[in-house]
């Protein structure tokens, strides 16, 4: 961890943050808790002066108001965590810290008196749902941002899951540089941003679940190959065990010629007939019938010139 | 009458005359238009051998027809029939026959009649010189010299098939016994 008798580095503070966001709830209360068990309980931000709030919040000298207990309704504010005296006129542009932290996300609207809102969802405890007004707005210092939180009511998945967790703990610390700037807020993510998993502070929201839905369906896939497997072996051993199957038989025209049947038609005479029809197989070319005939219409004789007189003898001329 | 002429090739019409013949009547019969890819191939062999078997004419008959239209055969046929006169013989120098005759092909697709195919066979026969025989009624063939058959078959004025071939007496044994005269059928029958 870090050392006890000062205030947790930056590496910490990210990582925490990464754990959270990935919603190992768990493991990141238990990082909380040990580091402000080591330190010592620094005042609540609301109560220093809003010029010097900052800097104060930034050597870690104060603290922000703890998340609110966690709620029994399912959509209620629960609590004011901050306060800015309303004589700030300065417009400021509002973070957008929706898929963080309650605890960053509190972090992040230093300046603006924040509102919790828990609801019932999916995501993991603690995480920002909305915020109101919209990120980037731009809106006199002092208003209040009103955030919606979820509960971790229906969030399941990665909590109960124990290999995401690890994994999403072990791809949440990404390399810190120890010449970063300690206290130094992480960068806002514009609006729209997909940044990779492990490349900073912000995961995308369901990859922990994504991470599950991968490890079950590769879990179930693996189930329905064994059982195929067994459901082959199964068929081989069918006397031994008494389950029957069809067995296909080959149609007659597959089988050998010494195995046919004098009574079924022969491949060539199948083949005839189904090219005949034009529809093989359905014989069709068995009931086309022809039958042709002559009918004599004329016939003429032309004889040749000086030909056209025959000659007439008797036949015992012809003999003689 | 025992086929005194035989043709050297006999006319034999193929599958594929057929589908020729067939596709001039699709533009004709909507019928064969609609079977006609199942007439095709095998069918249409089918069809050719039925068209053969029709085809397989006695060119003795043929050139009887034209022969008897001859009037110095007429007379002397007419002669033999009437008379117990002694056998007449007559001699033609070169000649041309052209009998025309309607080939008929019907088909019938499970037992459903298609419009009949019809052909038009000429059989023109270029005969050298021939000795006929007339003797109760009936032509004999005596002598027959060269003769060169040309045989067209037509689908209206398309022609389908064209057989050129050459025809010959059939040799006769000088020793075979002549059968009884109430066995011999009449070699032509025309009217007297």
């Amino acid at each position: 961890m870090w050392p006890r008798d000062g205030p947790p580095p930056a590496c910490a503070q990210l990582r925490r943050v990464n754990l959270v966001g990935r919603g190992s709830w768990p493991l990141s209360a238990a990082l909380m808790l040990g580091a402000t068990a080591a330190t010592a309980q620094p005042l609540p931000c609301a109560s220093v002066s809003a010029e010097v709030r900052e800097y104060v919040r930034q050597r870690g000298a104060c603290r922000d108001a703890k998340v609110a207990p966690r709620p029994r309704a399912s959509t209620r504010p629960v609590s004011k965590v901050s306060d800015v005296p309303p004589s700030a006129h300065k417009k400021l542009p509002v973070p957008n810290v929706i898929g963080r932290s309650s605890a960053d996300a509190a972090h992040e609207l230093a300046g603006f008196p924040v509102e919790l809102v828990e609801s019932a969802s999916a995501r993991p405890a603690g995480e920002v749902l909305a915020q109101e007004p919209a990120p980037a707005t731009f809106i006199p210092a002092g208003s209040t941002v009103s955030l919606q939180i979820s509960d971790g009511s229906l969030f399941r998945t990665a909590s109960t899951d124990p290999v995401a967790a690890p994994a999403a703990a072990a791809a949440a610390s990404p390399p810190v540089p120890s010449s970063a700037p300690e206290a130094t807020p992480a960068p806002m993510p514009p609006e729209g941003a997909v940044i990779p998993p492990g490349a900073g502070e912000y995961l995308p929201s369901g990859f922990a679940g994504r991470t599950t839905l991968i490890f079950g369906a590769g879990a179930a896939l693996g189930l329905l190959l064994g059982a195929l497997s067994m459901r082959q072996w199964l068929l081989r051993r069918r006397p031994a065990i008494g389950i029957s199957a069809p067995v296909p038989t080959l149609p007659p025209s597959w089988q050998p010629a010494d195995q046919q049947s004098a009574a079924q038609p022969s491949r060539d005479e199948r083949r005839a007939s189904s090219t005949a029809a034009g529809l093989p197989g359905t014989g069709l070319a068995d009931e086309i019938q022809f039958a042709a005939w002559l009918v004599p219409i004329a016939t003429t004789i032309l004889l040749a010139p000086g030909a056209d007189k025959a000659t007439i003898r008797n036949s015992s001329d012809h003999y003689a | 009458m025992h086929s005194q002429v035989w043709l050297h090739t006999p006319i034999e019409v193929t599958g594929d005359d057929v589908e020729k013949a067939l596709v001039e009547q699709c533009s004709d019969e909507a019928a064969i238009a609609r079977v006609f890819e199942q007439l095709r191939g095998v069918a249409a062999e089918g069809a050719a051998e039925a068209l053969n078997r029709a085809l397989d004419i006695d060119v003795m008959d043929v050139l009887a027809q034209g022969w008897a239209q001859v009037p110095a055969v007429h007379t002397a046929v007419q002669l033999s029939a009437l008379t117990q006169a002694p056998q007449t013989l007559v001699d033609l120098d070169r000649h041309s026959i052209v009998s025309t005759a309607r080939v008929v092909l019907e088909t019938r697709v499970a037992q459903r009649a298609l419009p009949p195919l019809q052909l038009t066979l000429e059989i023109s026969a270029d005969v050298q010189s021939a000795t006929l025989a007339a003797r109760e009624g009936r032509i004999d063939l005596v002598a027959l010299g060269q003769v060169a058959i040309l045989a067209q078959l037509r689908y209206e004025d398309i022609l389908v098939k064209e057989h050129v071939t050459g025809a010959s007496r059939a040799p006769r044994d000088p020793f075979e016994r002549r059968p009884p005269e109430f066995h011999r059928p009449p070699s032509v029958d025309f009217p007297l």
